[in-house]
């Protein structure tokens, strides 16, 4: 981001790493095994559906639920047992958990007055981190007075003003309506950049993920599936998880023998040595699916239903040729290119390339 | 059409007004009457002689006294139940609940067999003899009685505090004590005043346990009881219920407003089990040391009853015997009828008429709706022997000759369990999506056929809870229904009272033990619904409403 005022301050953040963490509640096992690290300055995003553990994680890291085994590290030192009062890190909780009995200045003032810090310097400071995040002004307001999106930055600033080595958020978004969010999403990652401040930021939001973060971690079940930036996670999914749960794919089943797949009633060399053997799940997004003229390309299908979405359409075809049952696959293209009605017959096409295989049995 | 849209509220609005403010009204006006004309004599009487003038004075202190500590003890046995992990924290919370069953009069009984003059504790085991009746035995248990109301206020606000919010406060570098001291305690603030308004409110309408434990000590309340019953001073005892029902009113006033503003601030309902505080060792010992103090006490003064009524004669006797019981076939037998027919009409009239009047005043645009909310409400604010010299002074004469009869004993119990009636509707209303009521219409459903098919079903678990309640309430009221019933139509309640007054502390005991299982029986099936999905989030609604109608 470009223009930074003098007075705006870097963080002096740190890195964080857990080591081997595992937690269960009663019987179930919420965390398993769970490693991560995450870089001075970064936003990582942990990515996962509800109940896979990612607020669990969230909690060990800020010390309000202890691991039962495993460590927390934080800037090189080891703070697993250190209690959440003496970690200074700076949480955005889900319901934002704003004072309500507090008005707005007395919310951020907070956690400095718990710091002992003196009035004097107690005011330029909120006042300073009200501007950053453009609430300057509203000291004397109630907070159940404020918008849903005021209050989130209201919640933002009492996190940063305490000038935290680690920003975690839980869900930020979650309790926004669509435009606010998106609104939001950018002001976050503006801030972030600014302040230069480590971020852990929690949603199971893939869209809001892959626009905000460096780097995603995708969790299912209490274990990490895959580390990478959004487009290698996007593009490049290590596991079926992954593929389904971020963006719209495309399942197939085929099976590979000898360098060879058999998929839809055609076949496919593969390039040697790579993949696994017998039953596979194949993937691809629609967007990588070709439509051409009927007669044309790899496969013959006919249109079954076309949604329009504006920027694209999706068109919903039929693969005929299949020995069993039609193949139903999603396409979509860009809203200018989209020509064919329901009904038509089309010709299909894909790259190689962009068919992610994973070894397994049905879709 | 219009006029039909007036019939119903027209009706009640009349019904409020004979069973509410004409009997009101009345007291006033015999207060203010001096034979054949108007005069302030009563009320200078009530001020300078020193006889009522210290009542006055001891009202309002030992009020004071119990409103502060039973709310101190309420909020103890709630932050250890909730917010700490001590053991026996369960048997706290049933010990806190206890006194539902055990109305303030009862547990006077027990108070005397274990500490009075020739009590369990202080002559047999101590060998002490002393005079218990005082206003500091009044206070005594009042706080002990008046400790279920505070510990379900001040519980139910603490438990509606998001847990995120204290979680908050431990980010931001607060230690335990200060997520306490600057977060809880300012949190739950209206549930604390709240209750301690509301205590104070019911220490001053209680004239039973004064009554029997004050001695020389009287209220406003119980000395407006002797000035109707002992001496038959209609005028005087007007004039006292007038102005217990001033001081009554303006702390009725102040508990409408901070509920308003308790509202206002809303918190996060249902955040389920809260976070516990991790506060020093000496702090947590003392929390729950008070706890178990209390407890025990509870405890010890529910199993002297059941020992009171299985002893042959108190201070001179201890030995066991059946003897007590045989009052229960006998004189008991009647009363008992009385008391489950009188209970079940009361909490089925109230719940509906309350649902009705609920309907009314949330879902129809009349004028007047204020005042009937208003009037349906106030006798959650007035005081027993109020209604009860007023029901009397009201419907002993024409138009409403009523007195002796069983009607005006259902009338006095309805329109005293009434407030709740309507609360629970309001808020189970409240809660209801308008849009199917509207949906109903649209199919071309009648109001009362929407009233009845949809409505009324979606309501039930409220409902049957605040039932439930009311049985368990006018099973154990004495307050106003002493004053109403004639050896005809004798009740349970007040039949122990009157034992206990006269000194049979056996047959009370005998007596009260059939009381304690209806009312006990109600409480049980109460949180046997409450197992049960739906009605469980109304039960504690209605809880903290009941022990503070009651």
């Amino acid at each position: 981001m470009g223009t930074q005022s003098a007075d705006t301050p870097r963080l002096s953040s740190v890195d964080l790493e857990l080591r081997h963490i595992d937690k269960s509640f009663g019987d179930v096992e919420v965390l398993r095994d769970l490693s991560l690290n995450v870089d001075k300055g970064e936003l990582c995003c942990l990515l996962g559906p509800s109940g896979c553990g990612k607020t669990t994680a969230l909690n060990v890291i800020n010390g309000l639920i202890e691991p039962d085994r495993g460590e927390v590290w934080l800037g090189g030192n080891d703070i697993t047992h250190l209690s959440p009062q003496r970690r200074n890190l700076g949480m955005v909780f889900q319901s934002y958990a704003l004072f309500p009995h507090l008005n707005v200045y007395d919310n951020v003032a907070y956690g400095l007055r718990r710091r002992r810090w003196s009035r004097s310097r107690i005011q330029p400071k909120v006042k300073q981190y009200l501007d950053l995040v453009r609430l300057g002004g509203y000291e004397e307001r109630r907070v159940h007075e404020l918008s849903g999106g005021q209050q989130q930055r209201i919640a933002l600033a009492r996190a940063l003003v305490i000038e935290p080595t680690l920003l975690l958020l839980d869900e930020p978004l979650s309790n926004l309506d669509a435009r606010l969010r998106a609104d939001m999403r950018d002001e976050i990652r503006r801030i972030q950049r600014m302040l230069d401040v480590t971020t852990i930021y929690v949603t199971h939001d893939q869209e809001e993920a892959i626009s905000i973060a460096d780097r995603i971690m995708v969790m299912n079940q209490g274990v990490i599936e895959q580390v990478g930036s959004p487009r290698e996670i996007y593009e490049r999914p290590a596991t079926r998880f992954v593929a389904d749960f971020i963006g719209q794919v495309n399942f197939l089943t085929g099976v590979i023998s000898s360098g060879w797949l058999w998929l839809m009633g055609r076949q496919f060399s593969l390039p040697t040595g790579e993949g696994p053997e017998g039953k596979v799940i194949c993937a691809i997004r629609p967007e990588r699916l070709r439509v051409e003229e009927s007669g044309s390309g790899l496969l013959q299908a006919q249109v079954e239903e076309v949604t329009y979405f504006g920027s694209v359409v999706r068109y919903r075809l039929a693969v005929k040729e299949v020995v069993d049952t039609d193949v139903i696959l999603n396409v979509e293209v860009a809203g200018p290119l989209a020509s064919h009605q329901l009904g038509d017959r089309v010709g299909l096409g894909f790259e190689l390339e962009d068919l992610h295989i994973f070894p397994g049995g049905n879709t | 059409m219009r006029w039909q849209k007036y019939l119903l509220p027209s009706v009640i609005f009349l019904v409020l007004l004979v069973f509410v403010v004409y009997p009101t009204l009345s007291v006033l006006v015999k207060s203010l009457s001096v034979g054949e004309r108007i005069g302030l004599d009563n009320y200078i009487d009530a001020f300078t002689k020193p006889q009522f003038a210290s009542t006055i004075w001891g009202s309002l202190l030992v009020a004071a006294g119990a409103a502060v500590l039973s709310t101190v003890l309420g909020l103890i046995i709630s932050l250890t139940v909730f917010k700490t992990t001590l053991p026996l924290r369960r048997f706290f919370s049933v010990a806190a609940v206890l006194p539902m069953i055990i109305p303030g009069f009862v547990s006077t009984l027990a108070y005397i067999f274990l500490f009075g003059r020739n009590g369990l504790i202080t002559y047999k085991l101590l060998g002490v003899t002393w005079d218990i009746y005082s206003w500091k035995s009044v206070l005594f248990i009042q706080t002990l009685d008046f400790t279920t109301i505070t510990f379900l206020i001040i519980s139910a606000v603490m438990l509606g505090v998001d847990r995120q919010v204290e979680d908050a406060a431990r980010n931001l570098g607060a230690s335990e004590w200060e997520v306490m001291k600057t977060v809880t305690l300012p949190l739950i603030r209206p549930g604390i005043i709240g209750a301690l308004l509301l205590v104070f409110l019911r220490s001053m309408a209680d004239f039973g346990t004064p009554l029997i434990l004050g001695g020389r000590f009287d209220t406003l309340a119980s000395a407006s009881y002797s000035q109707l019953i002992g001496t038959y001073n209609m005028g005087m005892a007007s004039t006292l219920n007038a102005i217990l029902l001033l001081i009554c009113l303006v702390v009725f006033w102040f508990y409408s407003r901070v509920q308003a503003t308790g509202s206002r601030v809303r918190l996060q309902v249902e955040s389920g089990q809260p976070r516990e505080i991790d506060l020093k060792r000496p702090l947590k010992a003392t929390l729950w040391s008070v706890c178990l103090l209390f407890s025990s006490l509870v405890f010890m003064i529910l199993v002297s009853v059941f020992l009171a009524s299985f002893t042959r004669h108190l201070g001179a006797d201890f030995s066991f015997t059946l003897e007590h019981f045989r009052i229960v076939p006998q004189r008991g037998w009647n009363s008992i009828m009385n008391t489950i027919v009188f209970a079940s009409i009361t909490s089925l009239v109230m719940s509906l008429v309350g649902l009705v009047i609920a309907y009314l005043v949330t879902r129809i645009q009349f004028k007047g709706r204020n005042l009937i909310d208003l009037l349906t409400t106030l006798p959650f604010a007035l005081p027993g022997t109020l209604m009860g010299v007023g029901y009397i002074l009201a419907f002993n004469h024409a138009p409403f000759l009523l007195t002796g009869t069983w009607a005006i004993v259902i009338a006095v119990t309805v329109i005293r369990e009434l407030p709740l009636g309507l609360r629970s509707g309001v808020s189970v209303l409240g809660q209801q999506d308008r849009s199917i009521e509207d949906a109903s219409a649209s199919l071309g459903a009648s109001r009362l056929s929407t009233f009845f098919r949809i409505v009324m079903p979606l309501s039930r678990p409220a409902l049957v809870v605040s039932a439930l309640y009311a049985f368990v309430a006018t099973v154990q009221t004495v307050g106003a229904i002493i004053f109403v019933i004639n050896p005809s139509n004798k009740v349970l309640s007040v039949d122990v009272f009157e034992a206990i007054y006269r000194g049979d502390v056996g047959d009370a005991a005998a007596l009260s033990m059939v009381m304690l299982l209806l009312a006990a029986l109600g409480v049980l099936a109460i949180f046997a619904i409450s197992q049960r999905g739906v009605a469980q989030t109304w039960v504690h609604r209605v809880l903290t409403h009941h022990a503070s109608a009651q």
